[in-house]
């Protein structure tokens, strides 16, 4: 990973000048950023992206079967 | 005046479902925006696992599951929520993935980091990502497993 030292007012340039992140305060533990991008550019916090690709692969993975089977396991008692 | 609607699903053929029943997601399920109206159907007798089927997309429906079912420490932090009514009247539930692994083993986790808290008496609520150190992928299959189902399903 680049490590790169910024202070407040100071700025990052991703890309070829399109993207442009800038360090807007310092409080404690917590940054305040902002972020000039293209409209086309996704901005997301790690964690929103992160739990709507787990919603996308959760939509997809739906199967009554494979849940019946996963209910099954470990090799239940025989049924009379 | 209770109005009743019949809506297609992907696993439960056409069913007729009152205004009662559906969810109203107020805060995204993240991802899925467009879908805002869900019902909760059960998978079968017994089971731990629910569908939530969106009311106006018959293709979609997670499988979900009270995080209680399996962990019952799981907690929510109350102070990063916002209101959503009497938290003794939410129904938090955990969307599921279950998936094979190239060897074909089944694999099923269960998100844990950003449940579903719905108010079960307005029937509002929506998807919340926690700030407490929970995983995406909560494993639901492996070793440890004997207490599975053993839970109450309220709290």
């Amino acid at each position: 990973m680049l490590v790169l030292s910024r202070k407040t007012d100071e700025a990052l340039i991703i890309g070829s000048g399109e993207i442009r992140i800038v360090v807007l305060s310092v409080q404690g533990d917590q940054v305040k950023l902002g972020i000039e991008a293209p409209r086309a550019v996704s901005v997301m916090r790690e964690e929103l992206f992160r739990a709507q690709r787990e919603n996308a692969m959760a939509a997809q993975s739906v199967s009554p079967e494979d849940l019946n089977a996963l209910e099954a396991e470990p090799p239940a008692k025989p049924t009379p | 005046m209770i109005t009743e609607n019949t809506i297609r699903t992907r696993f439960h053929g056409e069913i007729t479902i009152s205004e009662k029943d559906i969810l109203v997601m107020d805060y995204d399920i993240l991802g899925f925006s467009q879908a805002k109206e869900y019902v909760l159907l059960p998978h079968r007798a017994d089971s731990p696992f629910l569908y939530l089927q969106s009311v106006t997309d018959p293709a979609l429906a997670f499988i979900v599951i009270d995080p209680l079912t399996f962990d019952p420490d799981y907690t929510l932090p109350l102070e990063e929520l916002p209101d959503l009514g009497d938290p003794q009247s939410w129904a938090v539930l955990c969307i599921c993935t279950v998936s094979r692994s190239a060897q074909g083993a089944l694999e099923a986790t269960a998100n844990l980091k950003s449940p579903l808290i719905i108010n079960r008496q307005t029937r509002h609520g929506g998807q919340f990502v926690l700030s407490l150190p929970y995983s995406y992928r909560y494993p639901l299959t492996g070793e440890d497993k004997s207490d599975a189902g053993a839970q109450p399903q309220n709290r």
